[in-house]
């Protein structure tokens, strides 16, 4: 259960990191701010809630999700008309959005105080079916991750990859990325506000969780070749039962380490550098 | 007095290693996120080497040794990704040095870090921050010096190549990977000085001290030094990490000053990028 739950919230951080990237050709850490404000609405809005357990649950996780669904769809709204993105700026936006990223961590240390916040819901052993993490990931993550499976292979989502694979040709029929933004904004947006309630109700939310949420994500897209959703969805169900097994081998933060030198090892096998790939 | 030399000490670390992120940045166009990390394997090493009596010297010579081959090897994986895979793989790198560094064990001494760091000799007579202002000084206003003169010489130029077209440098017959290997190198050296430095000055270390967002603060502070003059570090250096510890004379916490300087450093880095998104290119 606790394999299948990984890989889910595994794919779903890759989709969103491959959908960011499809849309403006680079790196995008907007996904470690969306999840980092989910995962915060998870803890604020189990405080906030009244009722039984479950409808707390319920509206923490619903508000967590319209919050991450908004910090990307206005995101992606905000940089496609501010900002005349080619090609080969996939560099200037990984700093530019690392910079908003950890200006948003530290605003939040700042506003709450450092160190770890627990949702109320959350409890070591799921003291109910809506405040179990593994269950909630299962089941909310599944949803999410069919449905962006479903948008992808729906009109917005061909043209999305039509537009990452040859954004001149799919300029010529007509697809322009104003078009795409908030619409797979949506849909990364869903699948980061799954991914922080998880890590709220797992866990806790600390300033820095969205970074190895980020890291997560771009493992699965780098996993296997091809650059399309589907397969960075299948990446993350490969590599999050891979990472509960080095869990069960090692200390987490090992497990995270022996990850993010498997990220750095797909970097350079695929390699970017000329000379790497070998163009005269 | 003792906490505005403080507040000095800690403008002129940042400065020596901000100049390291500036050097990178400047010459090979290379932003690296793991500037902490080498930072740190400077640190580590010089206060291991301590631990098992080795001289205040000797260790520090560890320490920058460590440290300059971890930041040879950082910028030669520029050979195989550049651009933003670069970044990715520095940040990557960042993030798991930082959890082999905090899991509980002899070495490292886990998340609890390190103490007994000796200081620096000069402490004795001038004091702990003057001395490490003077130590910081001391690599500082050579690097200024050399990095002035480099820039207006055939090494810069043949970096700049480096940096625009890899295919270009090798058919100009510019020795790639001794280019990288001298540029790491110094990389290296000055974050492995800023390293030792740090860890000698506080007599203690922990992996909090070289978390990510401590590469964001330098690659801030480079930021200032990206264009224009490389003493730009220094003012770099006074607005990230001087002014969150002036705001704890107004009673805030050093862990919210913290936040002030990630804050801040995330601040300058989204205005670094967002100049470079609107210029189209570097």
């Amino acid at each position: 259960m606790l394999a299948a739950s990984q890989g889910v919230i595994f794919a779903l951080c890759g989709a969103s990191v491959r959908i960011q990237f499809a849309l403006f050709r680079g790196f995008d850490f907007i996904c470690a701010v969306a999840v980092l404000a989910a995962a915060e609405s998870v803890v604020w809005g189990s405080r906030i809630a009244v009722g039984p357990q479950w409808v707390r649950a319920a509206s923490a996780a619903a508000l967590s999700l319209a919050v991450a669904v908004s910090v990307v769809a206005a995101w992606n709204f905000l940089l496609d008309r501010s900002f005349r993105l080619r090609s080969e700026l996939g560099g200037a936006l990984l700093i530019f959005s690392l910079g908003v990223s950890m200006a948003a961590a530290g605003l939040v240390t700042l506003t709450r105080g450092p160190g770890l916040r627990q949702a109320t819901l959350a409890s070591a052993n799921g003291s109910g079916p809506a405040a179990n993490p593994t269950l909630y990931a299962l089941v909310a993550g599944t949803a999410a991750m069919l449905l962006t499976f479903t948008w992808t292979r729906a009109r917005r989502g061909f043209a999305l990859d039509l537009w990452s694979q040859d954004a001149a040709f799919a300029r010529e029929i007509g697809i322009e990325r104003r078009a795409l933004a908030v619409g797979n904004g949506l849909a990364g947006g869903m699948c980061l506000g799954v991914v922080g309630s998880y890590f709220a109700l797992a866990g806790g939310s600390t300033p820095e969780i969205g970074l190895p949420a980020f890291l997560y994500g771009a493992a699965s897209a780098l996993l296997l070749p091809g650059d399309t959703i589907g397969r960075s969805m299948l990446g993350g169900l490969v590599l999050g039962p891979v990472f509960v097994a080095l869990q069960l081998v090692s200390a987490p933060a090992v497990a995270n380490s022996i990850l993010f030198v498997l990220t750095l090892i797909l970097l350079l096998v695929r390699g970017t550098s000329r000379s790497a790939q070998h163009v005269r | 007095m003792s906490f505005y030399l403080g507040v000095l000490a800690v403008v002129a670390l940042f400065a020596v290693s901000g100049m390291a992120a500036a050097v990178l940045d400047r010459n090979l166009r290379l932003t690296s996120l793991a500037h902490a990390a080498v930072m740190g394997t400077g640190a580590y090493l010089f206060a291991i080497a301590s631990r098992y009596s080795v001289p205040f010297a000797g260790a520090a010579i560890i320490g920058l040794l460590g440290a300059t081959l971890a930041g040879t090897v950082l910028v030669l994986l520029a050979h195989r990704v550049v651009g933003e895979d670069f970044a990715l793989a520095t940040f990557a790198l960042q993030v798991a040095w930082f959890g082999l560094v905090v899991v509980p064990n002899p070495i490292t001494g886990g998340a609890l870090g390190l103490g007994g760091i000796p200081q620096l000799p000069l402490s004795r007579w001038l004091g702990v921050p003057l001395a490490l202002m003077v130590g910081a000084g001391a690599v500082l206003v050579p690097m200024v010096w050399v990095v002035r003169r480099s820039e207006r010489g055939p090494f810069h130029a043949a970096s700049a190549v480096l940096a625009r077209s890899d295919e270009l440098a090798a058919t100009l017959g510019i020795e790639r990977g001794w280019v990288r290997l001298q540029l790491g190198g110094v990389y290296g050296l000055l974050l492995g000085t800023a390293g030792v430095l740090l860890a000698s000055y506080l007599s203690f270390i922990d992996p909090a001290l070289f978390a990510t967002g401590v590469s964001v603060s330098i690659l801030a502070v480079g930021a200032f030094a990206a264009r224009g003059s490389i003493l730009y570090v220094v003012a770099g250096s006074a607005v990230i990490a001087g002014v969150p510890q002036v705001l704890r004379l107004v009673g805030l916490s050093p862990a919210r000053s913290g936040a002030v300087q990630l804050m801040l450093g995330g601040m300058a880095v989204a205005v670094a990028g967002a100049a470079w998104l609107r210029r189209g290119g570097r």
